[in-house]
């Protein structure tokens, strides 16, 4: 379909908010190689210290692989939970389905501080 | 019998996942129920410092102000992008994918930390302008309002392309063939024709957006510094700085409250399916 192709200014828009997207990414690499202890941009000099340092500090290493396990751990757990639950409902589509479903999906509006101040409580 | 297996069945397919959310959030969040009205003391008295303590109300206002210039920043600009990738040649798709998909999987941390390299005092943008001279002193673009609500459009962009884009998916071309049958300009047919029968979408990518950035929480605290504090940074602060439980608490209760009252004013507008694209 020729003539809904994306027309001139809806193009120019999307390659505007597509280099938007893109930019904090990229701007995220040179900042790496900077030889200063805080947040800044290489000015001269590059410096592969902060490499060094995530490779020299085990406190890096150790919390690596903490978040590699806590989240291969909570995937599985979830992948698990979740896959039965839309099984159950997709098989049996029980009375109160939408409301079931809704009930599920309650984490994902609720404020993520608000939730970890839920765990907190015991 | 029969009947008997089914509902065992369905017991263990469903219960897990429903005790689990039960035990897990439900029950607890309950409890944090229980600590406005009782810390430090039993009664009102937190959800009446909550209506009338000014730091509170102008947390309320700043984060209600800057949820609808995000929403608004973020539809237009999902629109743009989700056009070109529902609608574009395949390279066009196939780049516009690219620039959806890559921020969409990176941390919010990752992200708020690559703004911060971009907008702060001895950041890219700054640092750029001022070799060129074009300004004396760094811009203040970070560590402020316009640095959050900047973060945070990046951060919600890709969840509003999705519900846009499944709208856009879903329309008959017939339609738009029809217009143009007819002699409708291609501007015209944008406007009176394609958009109109998008605004399921738009509706469900603004709900989604403003509820998701009501709870923010990392890009405020990184690119406000402190200075632009959203409530969820509030109720943070009220909990593991000033030890100030019932308050905390107290908030988190009305925030809840007021998301599900405006996902239940919205409901018609909803489709689960159509939030996650």
């Amino acid at each position: 379909m020729n003539s809904s192709r994306p027309g001139p200014v809806i193009l120019i828009v999307a390659t505007a908010v597509a280099l938007f997207l893109l930019m904090p990414l990229i701007a995220v690499i040179p900042v790496s190689f900077t030889p200063a202890r805080f947040l800044s941009m290489p000015s001269g000099t590059l410096s592969l210290r902060h490499y060094q340092a995530l490779i020299d500090n085990p406190a890096w290493g150790q919390s690596i692989l903490l978040s590699l396990r806590i989240g291969i751990l909570s995937s599985a757990i979830a992948t698990a939970l979740a896959t039965m639950f839309g099984l159950g409902i997709w098989m049996f589509q029980p009375r109160f389905s939408a409301l079931l479903i809704g009930f599920v999906l309650l984490p994902l509006v609720v404020p993520p501080v608000v939730s970890a101040m839920t765990l907190y409580f015991p | 019998m029969i009947g008997k297996t089914i509902t065992s069945r369905k017991i263990l397919l469903l219960a897990p996942l429903l005790l689990f959310l039960g035990l897990a959030y439900v029950v607890p969040f309950l409890g944090v129920v229980r600590w406005s009205f009782t810390m430090p003391e039993v009664g009102l008295g937190q959800y009446r410092a909550l209506m009338t303590d000014p730091l509170v109300q102008s947390v309320f206002i700043r984060t209600l102000r800057i949820c609808l210039i995000v929403t608004a920043a973020v539809l237009v600009t999902a629109y743009a992008i989700a056009y070109v990738w529902v609608r574009g040649s395949s390279v066009q798709r196939m780049l516009a994918e690219f620039c959806i998909l890559v921020p969409f999987w990176i941390s919010v941390l990752t992200r708020a930390f690559g703004w911060l390299a971009m907008l702060s005092n001895r950041g890219l943008i700054n640092t750029w302008l001022q070799s060129a001279g074009v300004i004396s002193e760094p811009l203040a673009l970070a560590r402020n309002e316009l640095g959050v609500i900047i973060g945070m459009t990046h951060f919600l962009i890709p969840f509003a392309v999705f519900p846009i884009a499944s709208a856009m998916r879903s329309i008959d071309e017939r339609v738009l063939l029809a217009a143009r049958g007819m002699g409708a300009s291609r501007t015209r047919i944008f406007w009176t024709v394609f958009v109109p029968l998008t605004y399921g979408g738009l509706i469900g990518a603004a709900l989604i957006v403003f509820v998701f950035a009501l709870g923010f929480f990392v890009t405020p605290a990184i690119l406000g510094g402190g200075r632009s504090v959203m409530v969820a940074e509030l109720v943070y602060l009220r909990i593991f700085q000033s030890p100030d439980w019932g308050l905390g608490a107290a908030i988190s209760v009305v925030l809840v409250l007021f998301i599900g009252a405006l996902l239940a004013l919205m409901r018609r507008f909803i489709k689960p399916a159509h939030l996650i694209g």
